[in-house]
């Protein structure tokens, strides 16, 4: 694989501000994402994991731009996005796409399969003619695996796992380099998750694309991931390959992540040793001083609850933790 | 003698678009102090089994045939009020969303003194208050004498989950039913439920029916499974020999699904072509044969016969074939 970097993040904060009394004003903020630091090298699906309110769909919606962020940078290939204006992010939009969660709340009711694809035709112009745009939507059909019939169809005609697959094929009319998968298969059916995990893998060896795998489903993510994100409370705890962040996990957070994971195999679930995390993830609007997984951790020392470790690295991996994992 | 048995039960659901047989034709038992598992996705039939045996399918459904023995009796000839006693004493249940199975404007208190209420062993007050405080403790919640006066938004998911759990428990009944009691869940949350679960279904010795769509929760906790495949039995059995060797091939695919801790990106997942059967007009046969690989001709005409050996009962012709066992047809 290629080592180019295709996307960089640099401390990226996005803050949502939370108001309150009369006359109305800001009491706080919710640190969604709190100084988050990456990069993604092209051709390479890299999972972003952690339970719900980590922060992990605020990142991927900020990385295209739905949200603007509070501080830092967001650098695809040599260009700044962070301050760009909508119009000038448009070829940028075309080059970094996104596939939604919830497949029967991203697609208009109201607009036909290939209303909803050729939109994204339309707005980059990609088309000469109205055969060509005709032709074109086809093609993407057939590329998801479903079939030409199915243009002329509403969103409620189909099946969850049918709907993703239009999500995808969306994303890919205006052939991204990029797709943001923000949780695409959480919604559907085990049977249904496994078709269009083959299609993703299928179209990333097509196309070259990269990936951006955002999920909670750690087994998931590390079948599909060649490195792997964890987050909690809005900030990067580790980064590594996902064979090795599986294999041996540096930081406590991970460790318990993994062994919470339920495993499809009676003997070994119930034999491994379980950490049992006690309490839940503190509020984002007012996280722990130090690190802020301090108030869970089984390992905290005094120096958790007072400073904030950065992530920094350990033997080509990357963890935040004042005491990682031997 | 099993403590509870359900015996061809039927469970349909009479909409415009026709008759959706959303429970057709299931039999299982649970023994006392057993964990049966109940695996299938959704539209399966899992949760409409749960809400057959207490009673609370809502129009336009009706359970039309079948018996629900329980502890000898059955209980789809009670009368509504008779019906009411075992809830929640005799057989209590959990639902899937800890957000919408309390009531807003109660307290938790409130919930749990409701219920209370009908323990004869509790008389006044001051006793049903602080038995609600050590069922509170049980399921680990803290500051009980605190939280009995907080409503549930005041309750992140997990913690409604333990009141839920409290609930189910507190007038010790023999069967607890649980219908994907973690899968709003987050992973760790989930691990502490799981756990609480196993700690109480152990201490009071309950049988527990617990349905959910992941394999990796029932392989962790239950004893025997059960797996279904749009309003049938596919398989069952005891959970170790089902997930080393599953015999039906939608239990087969079903594992096969998700990733292997030691598989790679190089071996692909297994996906089970097409959908689920559109309810209304399910396929003739077996319901599985237009997804599955294995499919015969006779798969297409006949529903298959129930082929069981000591630990295992599987309706598959295939299966049939290679092992010629038939015992109930």
């Amino acid at each position: 694989m290629s080592k180019n970097v295709i996307l960089k993040i640099e401390n990226l904060k996005t803050w949502f501000p939370v108001t309150g009394g009369f006359p109305k004003k800001v009491v706080g903020y919710v640190k969604a994402v709190d100084g988050v630091s990456f990069e993604v090298y092209e051709g390479e699906t890299l999972g972003i994991v952690g339970e719900s309110g980590c922060g992990k769909t605020t990142l991927g919606r900020t990385i295209v731009r739905l949200y603007k962020p509070t501080d830092g940078k967001i650098w695809f290939k040599n260009e700044e996005l962070t301050h760009l204006s909508d119009k000038e992010l448009l070829p940028y939009r075309r080059k970094i796409q996104m596939v939604f969660q919830d497949p029967y709340a991203s697609l208009n009711p109201r607009m036909t399969v290939a209303e909803i694809i050729g939109e994204a035709l339309d707005i980059h112009k990609l088309y000469k003619t109205k055969e060509e745009r005709q032709e074109r939507i086809y093609q993407l059909l057939e590329t998801v695996g479903l079939v030409r019939e199915h243009a002329n169809r509403f969103p409620h005609e189909f099946s969850g796992g049918q709907r993703q697959r239009i999500g995808i094929a969306r994303a890919l009319a205006v052939q991204p380099e990029l797709i943001v998968l923000d949780e695409p298969i959480s919604a559907l059916d085990v049977s249904i998750q496994a078709q269009v995990v083959n299609v993703l893998i299928d179209l990333q060896e097509k196309y070259g694309l990269t990936y951006l795998f955002i999920a909670h489903d750690l087994s998931m993510v590390r079948y599909i991931s060649d490195r792997v994100i964890v987050m909690y409370l809005g900030n990067v705890v580790e980064e590594a390959p996902s064979r090795e962040l599986f294999r041996k996990p540096l930081h406590p957070y991970t460790e318990a992540l993994l062994s919470a994971v339920p495993i499809p195999d009676p003997k070994i679930a119930r034999q491994r040793k379980r950490i049992i995390l006690q309490g839940e993830v503190p509020s984002p609007l007012n996280p722990p001083p130090g690190c802020p997984f301090s108030t869970r951790c089984p390992y905290a020392k005094d120096i958790c609850f007072k400073e904030k470790p950065q992530l920094k690295e350990v033997g080509g991996r990357k963890v935040a933790c004042h005491f990682p994992l031997e | 003698m099993a403590l509870l048995e359900v015996r061809n039960l039927q469970t349909y659901f009479y909409t415009y678009a026709g008759v959706v047989k959303a429970v057709d034709g299931v039999s299982f038992s649970v023994d006392r102090g057993e964990v049966l598992g109940i695996v299938g996705e959704s539209g399966s039939g899992k949760s409409v089994t749960a809400m057959s045996i207490m009673r609370l399918v809502q129009q336009p459904g009706k359970t039309v045939g079948g018996e629900i023995i329980f502890d000898g009796i059955d209980l789809l000839k009670l009368s509504d009020r008779e019906m009411n006693s075992y809830r929640g004493k005799r057989i209590a249940m959990v639902f899937q969303d800890p957000m919408t199975s309390l009531n807003p404007t109660l307290t938790v208190g409130y919930h749990m003194m409701e219920l209370l209420s009908r323990d004869p062993n509790l008389k006044t007050k001051k006793q049903k208050i602080d038995r609600a405080i050590e069922l509170l403790r049980a399921v680990g919640i803290s500051e009980p004498e605190k939280r009995l006066s907080q409503y549930p938004y005041q309750f992140s998911g997990g913690m409604r989950q333990r009141v839920m759990i409290a609930l189910a428990i507190a007038l010790n009944p023999d069967l607890l039913i649980m219908d994907e009691p973690t899968t709003a869940l987050d992973v760790t949350v989930q691990a502490q439920i799981m756990e609480l679960v196993k700690e109480i279904q152990e201490r009071y010795h309950m049988a527990v029916i617990f349905i959910t769509h992941d394999l990796g929760v029932i392989a962790g906790f239950a004893d025997r499974v059960m797996v279904m495949y749009a309003g049938k039995k596919v398989e069952e059995g005891d959970v170790y020999s089902m997930f080393e060797k599953p015999l039906h091939p939608y239990t087969e695919a079903l594992l096969s699904a998700v990733p292997k801790l030691d598989m790679d990106r190089s071996q692909r997942l297994y996906a089970i072509p097409g959908s689920p059967p559109n309810m209304i007009a399910p396929p003739p046969g077996c319901r599985f044969h237009p997804r599955c690989p294995y499919a015969m001709r006779i798969c297409a005409k006949k529903m298959p016969v129930a082929v069981s050996t000591d630990d295992r009962e599987v309706y598959c012709w295939k299966v049939f074939k290679e092992m010629g066992v038939v015992e109930s047809v």
